[in-house]
């Protein structure tokens, strides 16, 4: 093949492999033991952004709560709960589920292109910790709408996380929230709703008491184990 | 019909960067084969994999062929626990070209732009990218002149990938071999 012949093919390349709309999120494989989690965001700053843009009188910890909230808000199969309080075991695992601001994530630097880490924890298929940290290198505003440049949204990342620690890999969906190219999407679509289901329907139709923790219960009796979960 | 593709930086937000960036702005850029990785939970409580590199030629920075390097990816599994921050961790008997970030400083992914940098040699040549989808070609002029934010979807802007069932399907180019992509590299280097 021609060198002109292997060009003009490249530019037809994204015509013909345009993703289509009808894709759900890829579960990342791994998910919590039951249809919730708390998050601690005592673990941010107890101030706001100083962008210059309307959102500075909100604070980052009322922020991460809105964030958590979009899902809520969404109805999906996993309910968020976020706590203004200090939690332990950033990175550990073992500890609480934190969100933070640092310029470090699990003691390495984070590297020139990175906005946010979702660290998870996990045995088996089953999540047991997750930790949301924010680089604090970068420079961070809370606003919604069209997404600049710089200031980062860090409400909308928080989101898009967020959907990360519940278990949700990208899609091909350009207008999701979980779409690898973060745009004006600033609350989960239908599809992450969908995909949410997809990975947590069982459980929400038992009650929320997942089939591990059945199997788990039948094996041992009348022991009760209580899992702390969350990763991505 | 779903496009849904598992990638590298499911889990974290990482800029997209392209192909001239990946290539300037890389420490280092060496063709390698991984020989040993050893995951192990550290004294501060976090799973590190380490990796190490037999250096088979080097495209540019400060390597020798034939030295073997170690680079250290946050995230693996040891003691029963497993850690994830999204990375996609070389294996061992990979084949690839790896872009190094920096070889000095502990990042949570050493690769440029994480899997962005993370390119394996097939034995037939051929070159998978972050996306799981085959390389045909790189145009070192696409930029992501990026007037938003972009999320790494696993691939550097400029690297066109195609579905590793679709190579050599007219009229859609073929895939690049390792030599091609090689060269590609050292003429974008060049600009």
């Amino acid at each position: 093949m021609s060198k002109s012949h292997r060009v003009l093919c490249s530019l037809l390349l994204p015509l013909i492999f345009m993703p289509t709309q009808n894709a759900l999120s890829e579960a990342l494989g791994t998910k919590w033991p039951k249809t919730s989690a708390t998050f601690l965001t005592g673990g941010l700053p107890l101030d706001g952004p100083a962008s210059g843009l309307p959102g500075d009188t909100e604070t980052w910890q009322a922020a991460a709560s809105e964030a958590a909230n979009r899902w809520n808000d969404a109805q999906t199969a996993f309910k968020l709960t976020t706590l203004n309080a200090v939690g332990n075991g950033v990175c550990q695992s073992f500890g609480d589920n934190n969100l933070v601001f640092s310029h470090k994530a699990c003691s390495s630097d984070f590297g020139r292109n990175t906005l946010a880490v979702t660290a998870g924890w996990s045995q088996g298929s089953t999540i047991v910790k997750a930790d949301i940290i924010f680089n604090s290198n970068k420079a961070w505003g809370i606003y919604d709408g069209t997404l600049l440049f710089s200031p980062e949204d860090f409400r909308r990342v928080a989101t898009h996380e967020f959907g990360h620690a519940m278990g949700l890999a990208h899609t091909t969906i350009e207008s999701a929230l979980m779409f690898t190219t973060a745009s004006n999407t600033y609350l989960p679509t239908p599809d992450d709703v969908e995909s949410l289901e997809s990975i947590y329907k069982e459980e929400k139709d038992s009650g929320g008491v997942s089939y591990l923790l059945l199997l788990t219960l039948g094996v041992s009796g009348l022991r009760l184990i209580s899992a702390h979960k969350k990763a991505d | 019909m779903c496009l849904c593709f598992s990638t590298s930086s499911l889990a974290s937000s990482i800029l997209e960067v392209d192909f001239q960036q990946i290539v300037n702005k890389s420490e280092a850029i060496f063709e390698g084969e991984v020989v040993a990785t050893t995951a192990e939970m550290s004294a501060d409580g976090n799973i590190y994999t380490l990796v190490d590199f037999l250096v088979l030629d080097v495209m540019s920075g400060d390597l020798n062929v034939g030295e073997s390097i170690t680079l250290r990816f946050t995230g693996g599994s040891a003691n029963g626990l497993t850690l994830s921050v999204g990375s996609t961790i070389p294996t061992i008997g990979e084949h690839g070209v790896y872009f190094i970030e920096s070889i000095d400083t502990q990042l949570l992914n050493p690769l440029y732009g994480w899997s962005q940098g993370h390119y394996r040699v097939q034995p037939n040549g051929h070159i998978i990218a972050g996306d799981n989808q085959v390389v045909v070609g790189a145009d070192k002029n696409a930029s992501n002149n990026a007037t938003n934010t972009k999320l790494s979807s696993g691939i550097a802007t400029g690297i066109i990938s195609i579905p590793q069932q679709q190579i050599n399907t007219p009229p859609l180019a073929p895939p690049i071999l390792l030599d091609e992509f090689k060269l590609l590299i050292k003429d974008a280097k060049t600009q």
